[in-house]
């Protein structure tokens, strides 16, 4: 043992009573910054998981858009199931109530294979459309009922009847994902092709790639397989503002959580500074015996770290604690029909709880740094005529 | 001056420079206000986001609507619509609305096309806010996705209903008279305005007939009940009922995560009293024996949590009001407007909301303060002087 830590406990342990009870203030401080910082970033790790599996199901991981034929796809590992895809600006309509919608031609075969969202009903065949709940709604429409579709895009502008297709519902999706329950309405290739008049062929495919399988990888096997004309775009690529959106959200709460450890530094700052008056006589006795100012820095940081390190580990603990207890027994519900899950998963991840422990760590460092300089640096003519 | 106050004060701003109980009270000064900031920040954030969105969908979309049912055509020369419009006749004007495609070369979008005599006041400060026939006035959402500029010639072409089929589809060349920026993407992406008469004339509309009514003047209390079947009165609060629904239950984790910083602030200043009065425990030792009552030493330092609250109080609010007033000045944090509505952080000042928020600070603060003189009670003097 070291005689810095010998005598930073001993400093603590003969403190009276208020200056334990501050100390223990300075504790419970780090210890609700911890806690919240790690729930929250759990919750939210949490929430992002649940919109990324839910994006994924609706739009697969990697999505080749341009001329390709599905053959020369499928031969590559990694790869679950492809779903080639026709996309346009379409109109469904049903008396004199027009909505404009994006119009997407599947492969109906594997529909209820690739996309991971509640459909109630079944999934189209010829002449038939899966549309999104909320469209269905506002349309008045139900499973069964019969709309038209057509696509303007693909008419001249000549004169003549604008060819409508006469469609029946055979299924109402929900994906709870943006305004996609609004926008989108699922057909079959074969009408696809037919309604598409001005459309050559395929617009794309979307990917799904089996799990435990590297996306990225895939994406450079496609990139050198397939020509330069296609491009090859990832979920995160399509949907780049929602990702910088939570990313953003992510610095922002780690920001502000960070302001309670500051205010909690504020306290340990106050708590140590009054032991370093109380027991300045002995820091001056210390520094005429010879001790460098390392040395008293050394056992006021140590102080420091007695104090607010135990709350911050409890508050640490005390977070993983509750995840682990949300995961198992789901005390936060969620709406299940939205989410397909009733609790909420709580996400934590080694980088979060790093960037944790860092932060306190940081904290603590500064407060104990700027409360322990003042006394380190005290004349020992002052420190010993301190009181009298 | 009291005695209390005057030694309240001395404690706080000791002319000896290095007085451990002015640092303690500073840190717990400057602790508080960083958590009244954050709690004044976010009900700023919280109540902006209400204005914001609150005006651009008044202002779009008028005080309220009135409709047909059924959506269907309004004669203007029906009596009880008559009686009414005739009555207020400076708060109502009539649109026209329905859906087509633009087009621009290749590209064509579906729109939400209104007629109007008047363009709504966010949109411009064109004179007298007209719109001339032939023109069209387009959001920058859709100026974009078009590749459209100022002064380009689109293509409006009409979907037609079911009636009009044998009559060649519409199409109306109109020039873009003016591309408007409201921050929210439902408008800025499907919402164009063109003139009151070339609606009609695109939509198949007779001269006397409306979509319907736009009322401009919130303050007409009977229109609710002289409104009946088949027409309905709709204002744009109503329309937009499930939105402010969901910014409601937003809140409440928001005031919970930043309350716990303001939690801690408190805690410190319990912290700070405690502090100052084991330090001044000799002096109060002094006090009590020259015969001071308890409840004057007590005073002192509900004096002295007070004046840490209200400096907390008085800088945290200029600091708030200072963020708010540059970011609404400079827009400095900018946001995803696809995700979030809005293109930057909606600060505003939100008064009834800071006045509480300082006030219930305050109370805490003096119950905080209040709790740690307990001591003084249970002090002993002999014991106090004991210590010297």
């Amino acid at each position: 043992m070291n005689w810095e830590k010998k005598v930073s406990k001993r400093f603590s342990e003969s403190s009276r009573r208020q200056v334990w009870f501050s100390g223990l203030f300075s504790m419970i401080g780090m210890g609700v910054g911890c806690f919240a910082m790690i729930v929250s970033l759990s919750v939210m790790n949490g929430f992002e998981t649940l919109v990324h599996s839910k994006l994924k199901g609706f739009e697969g991981d990697l999505r080749v858009s341009g001329q390709v034929s599905e053959n020369e796809i499928s031969e590559l590992d990694g790869i679950e199931i492809v779903m080639p895809f026709m996309e346009r600006r379409g109109v469904v309509e049903d008396g004199n109530d027009q909505k404009v919608v994006s119009l997407k031609a599947v492969d109906v075969a594997k529909m209820t294979d690739f996309y991971n969202f509640p459909l109630r009903g079944k999934s189209p065949e010829i002449s038939e459309v899966v549309i999104g709940q909320d469209l269905a709604y506002r349309l008045g429409k139900d499973v069964g009922d019969e709309i038209m579709v057509y696509s303007p895009i693909d008419q001249s502008f000549g004169f003549g009847l604008t060819p409508k297709t006469k469609m029946t519902i055979s299924g109402i999706f929900s994906t709870r994902i943006l305004d996609y329950d609004d926008r989108f309405v699922f057909l079959s290739l074969h009408d696809g092709k037919k309604l598409f008049k001005r459309k050559s062929g395929l617009d794309g495919i979307d990917i799904r790639v089996l799990k435990n399988f590297n996306v990225s990888s895939l994406k450079y096997n496609l990139a050198q397989k397939l020509s330069d004309s296609v491009t090859i775009q990832s979920w995160e690529d399509l949907n780049r503002s929602l990702v910088e959106a939570m990313k953003m959200e992510r610095l922002g709460t780690i920001v502000i959580l960070s302001l309670i450890f500051l205010v909690a530094a504020f306290n340990l700052a106050a708590a140590l500074s009054l032991i370093s008056i109380q027991k300045i006589k002995e820091v001056g006795i210390l520094k005429a015996m010879g001790a460098p100012i390392e040395s008293i820095q050394k056992i006021i940081i140590r102080m420091g770290f007695n104090r607010a390190g135990k709350g911050a580990i409890c508050g640490f603990i005390l977070g993983i604690l509750l995840t682990l207890v949300q995961n198992q027994f789901g005390l936060i519900p969620i709406p299940s029909d939205i989410y397909f899950i009733d609790a909420l998963p709580m996400v934590l991840f080694p980088k979060d709880l790093y960037t944790v422990i860092f932060i306190s760590f940081l904290f603590i460092l500064l407060a104990s740094f700027i409360a322990g300089r003042k006394l380190a640096h005290t004349q020992i003519k002052d420190a010993l005529q301190w009181g009298k | 001056m009291s005695f209390n106050f005057r030694l309240a004060l001395r404690y706080l701003f000791s002319p000896n420079k290095s007085s451990f109980s002015s640092t303690a009270s500073w840190l717990a000064i400057g602790g508080l206000s960083i958590g009244i900031t954050a709690l004044m920040l976010t009900a700023s954030i919280i109540h902006g986001f209400q204005k914001v969105i609150s005006e651009k969908l008044s202002s779009f979309e008028g005080q309220g609507r009135i409709q047909h049912i059924l959506g269907n055509q309004i004669d203007l020369t029906n009596p009880t619509l008559d009686s009414l419009i005739q009555s207020y006749s400076k708060s109502f004007s009539p649109f026209v609305r329905g859906v087509c495609m633009v087009r621009s070369g290749s590209h064509a979008d579906g729109v939400l096309i209104e007629g109007v005599k008047l363009l709504p006041k966010a949109i411009s400060d064109y004179p007298n806010n007209k719109i001339k026939p032939g023109e069209i006035v387009v959001g920058n959402g859709l100026a974009q996705e078009l590749k459209i500029e100022q002064g380009d010639t689109v293509f409006l072409q009409v979907f037609s209903s079911g009636q009009s089929s044998p009559f060649p589809r519409k199409i109306k060349p109109v020039m873009v008279k003016e591309i408007f920026h409201s921050g929210l993407q439902e408008y800025d992406k499907t919402l164009a305005y063109i003139d009151l008469d070339d609606a009609r004339n695109l939509f198949g509309f007779e001269n006397n007939f409306v979509s319907g009514m736009i009322l401009s003047d919130a303050n007409i209390p009977v229109i609710r009940k002289k409104i009946s079947y088949p027409y309905f009165y709709e204002s744009w609060r109503d329309r937009h009922a499930l939105l402010f629904e969901w910014i409601d239950i937003q809140r409440w984790p928001a005031y919970i995560m930043f309350g716990l910083i303001a939690l801690v602030g408190i805690v410190n200043i319990i912290a700070a009293i405690a502090m100052i009065i084991t330090e001044k425990s000799g002096q109060i030792g002094i006090l009590m024996a020259q015969g001071t009552h308890r409840s004057t030493l007590k005073s002192i330092f509900m004096i002295q949590g007070g004046f840490i609250g209200l400096m907390g109080g008085i800088i945290g609010g200029l600091l708030s009001m200072s963020i708010i007033w540059a970011q609404l000045k400079f827009e400095i944090l900018k946001i995803p407007a696809e995700i979030y509505f809005m293109d930057q952080i909606p600060f505003s000042f939100d008064y009834p909301a800071f006045g509480l928020i300082l006030i219930i600070t305050f109370i805490f603060c003096m119950v905080a303060s209040w709790w740690p003189t307990k001591v003084v009670t249970t002090l002993n003097p002999a014991v106090a002087l004991g210590y010297e």
